[in-house]
């Protein structure tokens, strides 16, 4: 009797977890999708696996991120997304130094100022991430 | 905690916006942008060839584009650098357009210093590579580069000097020269030809003018003195030639006359 009233307790904890994890991923792929579609297709070439992944990285950590609400887990996942997209980006992105090739034509663009934006942000959510814990852990010791 | 938690979520989002609202303006700029290069147009000048290319850029776009930077180099078969012409345009603002013509000039004289005279003899194909470097929103350099060919037309196309005979009753020798002008323009200037017997003396010289058409044959034949006391029945013929263009010489031609 008492492990029934616990299970139903904590599916009734768990449940809307789940379903605003599942949200939030369902959002995410719908912007994705949707921004896709604005921006013209000959721009994505040979881009499509790693925008993809991009994608991935973000629904999977925002139904982490949803899962774990509450945790210190939460705050751990979003240092490692905020880490694995600065890796993400620096890989995605050649360091800044994009290249490509169409018939005879080559192409390079210089994108380091733009990348580097990308991961100060990135390090500016990494920052956040550390002082959410901390400010976790603190208030659970008082 | 609490105060600076909250300022780095605000700074963090706002970012993200900026950065988002900044790639997106960049994609939607650059597929407003309106690159393109007109007909190529070649025309003679005062040194031997221009070949003038409309560069088109409308930039539609919220960035401006800064320091475009159009370089072409023509180069030979072997790789010898025949010519190499910039364009620079500091600035295209935003909703402007340019028209720019990018001429490449290629100096007949650079031929002869360059030691590329074969291209004055022969025809040949000529490589050309083109880049164009730009600054796209002050902070996204972008370089493409493509390379093209385009033929040669030589301007003293298989040029000889025939057969030279002898005439002992007018002491003269004559000398017939030809050559097929295959540039698009004219030639125009003078020959002049020094003739050696085979103890290297000189026993004649003489000068010719000339006057070539693009597309078209040259032949002509100068009657000259010449020493019969110094005359052997071989020898060489030093030609100079000098037009507006470039100056050329001595090229040395050996020269058999027929037992007479």
């Amino acid at each position: 009797m008492i492990e029934e009233r616990d299970g139903k307790a904590i599916l009734k904890k768990i449940l809307p977890r789940v379903v605003k994890a599942v949200l939030s991923g369902i959002i995410i792929y719908l912007a994705f999708y949707f921004l896709s579609s604005l921006i013209p297709e000959v721009l994505f070439l040979g881009y499509e696996q790693l925008i993809f992944v991009f994608t991935m990285i973000l629904i999977v950590f925002a139904v982490l991120h949803e899962l774990s609400a509450g945790t210190i887990l939460q705050y751990a996942f979003s240092f490692a997304k905020a880490l694995l997209l600065i890796i993400y980006f620096v890989y995605a992105l050649n360091g800044g130094i994009i290249t490509a090739t169409i018939g005879n034509m080559h192409f390079t663009v210089d994108i380091r100022v733009f990348l580097a934006m990308l991961v100060f942000v990135n390090v500016l959510g990494l920052t956040k991430s550390m002082f959410e814990a901390i400010n976790f852990l603190s208030g659970k010791e008082e | 905690m609490r105060q600076a938690i909250r300022a780095l979520g605000w700074a963090t989002t706002a970012l993200w916006v900026f950065v988002l609202i900044f790639m997106g303006t960049i994609f939607y700029s650059l597929a407003n942008l309106g690159v393109g290069i007109g007909q190529s147009r070649a025309f003679p000048s005062n040194k031997g060839l221009t070949i003038s290319l409309p560069l088109l850029i409308n930039n539609t776009g919220y960035y401006d584009i800064s320091e475009l930077n159009l370089t072409t180099c023509v180069t030979d078969c072997n790789g010898t650098l025949v010519s190499a012409s910039t364009t620079y345009v500091p600035s295209i603002s935003r909703g402007s357009s340019i028209e720019q013509a990018h001429n490449i000039s290629i100096s007949l004289n650079d031929f002869v210093t360059k030691n590329l005279t074969y291209l004055l003899f022969n025809d040949s194909v000529l490589n050309v590579d083109t880049f164009i470097i730009l600054k796209f929103a002050q902070t996204i350099y972008f370089q493409t580069s493509t390379n093209t060919t385009m033929p040669w037309g030589a301007p003293l196309y298989n040029f000889s000097v025939k057969e030279i005979s002898c005439n002992l009753t007018n002491r003269t020798l004559t000398v017939p020269i030809g050559f097929e002008n295959h540039s698009p323009f004219d030639i125009n200037g003078t020959i002049r030809l020094d003739v050696y017997n085979d103890k290297n003396e000189q026993i004649s010289y003489g000068e010719m003018t000339v006057s070539a058409t693009p597309h078209s044959r040259y032949e002509e034949q100068i009657e000259m003195p010449v020493n019969l006391s110094r005359r052997t029945k071989s020898g060489q013929v030093h030609l100079f030639i000098e037009t507006a263009m470039f100056s050329l010489g001595p090229i040395v031609k050996e020269w058999v006359t027929p037992n007479d």
